[in-house]
């Protein structure tokens, strides 16, 4: 497979082999409710693999300012389940859409994006299992 | 009279409106306000800024808006121009002002010309919102707050 990627990739030193999201700060927003954290959680994983649809679709018809709008939406919701490692991607596919330039690096942003996501739905799939 | 401690908000009746378009997000910060001020009356969602403008007449104390409100309703008025016309039609009305938005000059107008709080998008967001809304609750009269940035 053709490496293109810089060494520090945050998503290759990942190697999604450790947990993408970071469920601390929620937990404490929550003060530990166990039913407000599972709702939070249920939500993600309703909005999240719309958001990515809304995503795939503008940078396959190459619309930038559907790509800046989506990426800056996303944000959001990945803050919330501590997904830090995906906010820089976002930034820049966010920046690209408004700068409305170079569609082939977006793609190869929304790879990873995608390969992120589906690690944290993943992710809490699970941890909503265990707050059953 | 009131009892109640003087490091306690007042929160009898008090309305707080979250105008948000992301629903996790908006979902979370409802809960979060709920968790924290348990005693807040009503806490409203709002995905546009005009459903809020529509629901002015229950006062709400604090109205936390998003910056950006177009990002899923491409019709959506911007939250600048919402901000606009809450205070022309409710003046005393406290705003906090959200945004990942780094261009910190874009958002400075809403500050400077409608006192509005700015608060950051970011992983110190919330107890931010959780200082502003004690501020706000905790002087009765206010009708301005300092920005906490």
């Amino acid at each position: 497979m053709q490496n293109n990627e810089p060494k520090n990739d945050p998503v290759q030193e990942n190697s999604l082999g450790t947990s993408v999201c970071n469920l601390k700060d929620l937990i404490e927003m929550m003060n530990g409710k166990r039913h407000l954290i599972k709702e939070i959680m249920n939500s993600f994983l309703e909005e999240i693999p719309k958001e990515l649809l809304s995503i795939n679709e503008a940078i396959s018809k190459i619309d930038f300012v559907g790509i800046k709008k989506a990426s800056h939406s996303m944000r959001s919701t990945v803050s919330i389940m501590g997904i830090s490692i995906l906010d820089p991607i976002l930034k820049e596919m966010e920046d690209l859409g408004t700068m409305a330039t170079d569609p082939e690096k977006i793609k190869v942003l929304s790879q990873k994006l995608n390969i992120v996501c589906q690690q944290a739905i993943k992710e809490i799939e699970k941890e909503v299992l265990s707050y059953n | 009279m009131n009892t109640a401690p003087n490091n306690q908000p007042d929160t009898e009746r008090k309305v707080i409106f979250i105008v948000e378009d992301n629903e996790t997000y908006s979902r979370s910060l409802k809960l979060f306000i709920q968790t924290h001020f348990p005693s807040v009356y009503k806490i409203e969602i709002f995905p546009i800024g005009e459903m809020c403008i529509m629901e002015l007449d229950e006062d709400p104390s604090i109205i936390i808006i998003d910056y950006y409100l177009n990002s899923k309703h491409s019709e959506a008025i911007n939250g600048l121009e919402i901000i606009k016309r809450i205070k022309l039609l409710k003046p005393k009305t406290n705003i906090i002002v959200l945004s990942s938005q780094e261009n910190l000059e874009v958002i400075s107008e809403s500050i400077k010309q409608y006192d509005c709080t700015y608060i950051p998008k970011n992983q110190t967001a919330f107890n931010k919102i959780k200082l502003s809304i004690t501020g706000i609750l905790s002087s009765k009269n206010a009708t301005s707050f300092e920005p906490l940035n």
